[in-house]
């Protein structure tokens, strides 16, 4: 299915995914006002929902990575809050799914692959982070570049690919069988969407938690040999 | 499938405002909630456990005194057995007293009434002797004693001491004093001679009687001069001798 561009300004394209990027990021930034504005310390259902929302993505960061999970929280909270609302935006009739456009995945992952370097050099220092691709030996170093990029490819491409080919069979059957038939494919499409959310989150903070983590056990290790 | 570099670029910055603006709209005011509410949660806890602190202090505070109070209430509850023994044993010694003086008393009156109902008897004795003897005396009261009495009569007159018969004389020296002998049956001439002779030498002057019957002297004679009576009957003697036992009941 080809992206439309809605409007032409130069060189910049605002495409349809980047509409619908910007309609949830609407979405998602009115939600977040509207609550702020009513938090408080007697929470309601509305409430707890998110605190839940919130305090389970914080416990699962701080699963991964225990020493600096307040620095690394914000994005992964937004991966996952924005890819769970991008994925399953297009089961909506006439909306399109911003991660069905190998675009926007592609973005999502640069943005990753930049941010493992980005923490890895601000917490560690950019030599503690370089050093990490010795490790365990410099022998390592053309494998761990390649591991680099290739699994930054593989993000963009396994969100796409899956997000894409979900709408792709979801129109087909709307196609061709009617309207009730592509029930069961909406709830495999939740939970999909869902799903790939979940691993591209935690992908992102595996990737960064190693370059991180990577650094803290070396330390530990020098800690424990002098000691 | 193509790669639109300005979708690209536009979502890669899309997607860095939003962490931005979710960090300072959502992340940021849930956290800055969640550190309230743990922190007023950690107060309220750390206020909870200082209190359970207080409480146990007060608690171990109490126990110590409620042990103390418990002890001083021993104290006082021994002291106040003592008290009691004591104040029963003196009630008891006060009892014991009073009984002891409530049996004497009962004693005295028991002795008194015994010696009241000793008396009763007596007198009733006394009196059922004085109306046995009267009873007796009645049936041997004859005109032959009371001619033996008015001889009698006329012995003790004469044997009379010189001091009684002066005072005699003093009280009925007044001469007309009329001399009347009263007699339980008649007196013959020789008797009347006899007691008149009598009369007149006890009061030193002739004088003249007026001779009476009374039968209830039973038996024997009765002289009247003025306020001076000699008795020498029958009915003078129980008398006397009724009299004579109430004296010795009252001396006893």
């Amino acid at each position: 299915m080809p992206i439309q561009t809605i409007i032409e300004i130069g060189p910049v394209r605002v495409t349809e995914t980047v509409m619908m990027t910007w309609l949830i990021m609407a979405v998602l930034a009115g939600v977040a006002r509207f609550l702020s504005r009513r938090l408080s310390r007697e929470p309601g259902l509305l409430q707890v929902a998110v605190e839940g929302i919130i305090d389970a993505i914080d416990h699962t960061v701080r699963s991964v990575l225990p020493v600096h999970a307040e620095r690394v929280f914000p994005l992964i909270a937004t991966l996952w809050i924005f890819l769970a609302v991008a994925n399953l935006i297009g089961i909506v009739p006439g909306l399109h799914s911003p991660t069905a456009d190998l675009s926007a995945t592609a973005a999502l992952a640069i943005v990753v692959f930049l941010s493992v370097p980005w923490f890895g050099i601000r917490i560690e220092g950019l030599k503690g982070y370089l050093r990490h691709y010795l490790h365990p030996t410099p022998v390592m170093l053309p494998f761990h570049l390649i591991g680099e990029f290739t699994r930054t490819v593989a993000l963009a491409m396994r969100l796409f690919g899956n997000v894409m080919s979900l709408e792709m069979a979801l129109v087909l059957v709307l196609v061709v069988a009617g309207f009730l038939v592509p029930i069961p494919l909406l709830a495999l499409h939740i939970i999909e969407g869902l799903l790939q959310a979940f691993i591209f989150g935690m992908l992102a903070l595996i990737y960064i938690g190693s370059a991180i983590q990577t650094q803290e056990h070396r330390r530990q290790s020098q800690q424990k040999e002098a000691a | 499938m193509e790669l639109d570099w300005s979708t690209f670029g536009l979502q890669v910055l899309n997607f860095l405002v939003l962490v931005w603006l979710l960090k300072r709209l959502l992340y940021k005011p849930v956290f800055t909630v969640i550190a309230d509410r743990q922190a007023t949660m950690e107060r309220l806890r750390a206020e909870a456990e200082r209190l359970r602190t207080e409480g146990e202090a007060l608690k171990q505070r109490y126990e110590g005194r409620l042990t103390e109070w418990e002890q001083e209430k021993q104290q006082a509850r021994a002291r106040l057995h003592e008290e009691l023994n004591k104040e029963r044993a003196r009630l008891m010694e006060e009892v014991h007293r009073s009984v002891a003086r409530e049996r004497e008393k009962a004693k005295t009156l028991e002795e008194r009434r015994r010696q009241e109902l000793r008396r009763q008897a007596e007198e009733e004795g006394l009196a059922l002797g004085a109306r046995f003897a009267a009873r007796l005396l009645e049936r041997v009261a004859q005109p032959s004693l009371t001619g033996q009495l008015a001889a009698l009569a006329v012995e003790e007159l004469r044997a009379l001491p010189e001091e009684q018969r002066r005072a005699i004389r003093t009280v009925c020296r007044n001469a007309d004093a009329a001399v009347s002998v009263s007699s339980a049956h008649q007196l013959d001439e020789s008797q009347r001679q006899a007691v008149s002779a009598a009369l007149g030498d006890l009061l030193g002057r002739t004088v003249t009687c007026r001779w009476t019957e009374d039968a209830s002297l039973l038996a024997g004679i009765q002289v009247n001069v003025g306020p001076w009576v000699f008795a020498a009957n029958l009915r003078e003697e129980l008398k006397g001798f009724a009299e004579a036992a109430n004296g010795i009941d009252a001396a006893i």
